[in-house]
């Protein structure tokens, strides 16, 4: 057990188990441990162990955008050790759209949660934007 | 910044690991072929560059946002026109 005194946490107790390793990187944030805890469900934080104050909110993107999908390369798959689907998780980062909320659409988080391993991957796909607005 | 010359065909090698191919090269544009280990992510500068700032604006605005509108979003019961694409 972890335990880290924030800002915006209080003290925050962080489990060894819980810990996803990003081998990859998150660009922009130097740091490659993270902890998803729930905020206000469906809202998640994505926390950075090493320094929690370094933290930003997340939610699975199905429920908003239907018709949101993507492959993943192999390549992916392999740094992921996935055998299935359903070990997979998707997130993508809420950001602030005019008076509301965006999502990232275009680099979402894939997380293996048995194995405890993400990625943040960057879609080709010019159907989605960094900066998607979600509607009221 | 190291500034080399290559032909088409040619190649750099960065490291014991990676491998930049210069395939093809046409006017302005070039055809890079990269051999790297699958961990280390290559992007496009000007994408790496987007979702850099994108990654720093989440962090900054994470307090900020008005995320009780959004959870009253999912909440919220499907409208017809929803219902009827989940049908199709």
């Amino acid at each position: 057990m972890i335990k880290i005194k924030t800002d915006r946490f209080g003290e925050l107790q962080i489990n060894e188990s819980e810990i996803i390793h990003f081998p990859m990187g998150i660009p922009g944030i130097p740091f490659d441990r993270f902890i998803v805890r729930d905020c206000l469900d469906p809202i998640k934080w994505l926390i950075a162990v090493d320094d929690p104050d370094a933290a930003m909110l997340i939610v699975s993107p199905f429920k908003y955008f239907p018709t949101y999908g993507f492959e993943l390369s192999d390549e992916i798959v392999s740094i992921l050790g996935a055998e299935s689907e359903e070990e997979l998780e998707v997130y993508v980062a809420l950001l602030k759209y005019n008076d509301g909320v965006a999502a990232n659409l275009k680099s979402p988080f894939v997380i293996n949660k048995n194995k405890r391993i993400g990625v943040q991957i960057l879609l080709e796909d010019e159907r989605y934007s960094f900066k998607e607005p979600i509607k009221k | 910044m190291l500034v080399l010359t290559r032909r088409s065909g040619q190649a750099l090698r960065i490291g014991d690991s990676i491998i930049i191919k210069i395939l093809e090269i046409d006017g302005s544009q070039v055809k890079l072929g990269i051999d790297a280990p699958k961990t280390i992510p290559i992007f496009r500068e000007e994408l790496y560059e987007r979702l850099k700032e994108s990654n720093i604006e989440a962090l900054r605005v994470s307090q900020e946002l008005p995320i009780q509108d959004i959870v009253n979003t999912v909440k919220k019961p499907k409208t017809e026109l929803e219902d009827k694409n989940d049908k199709d």
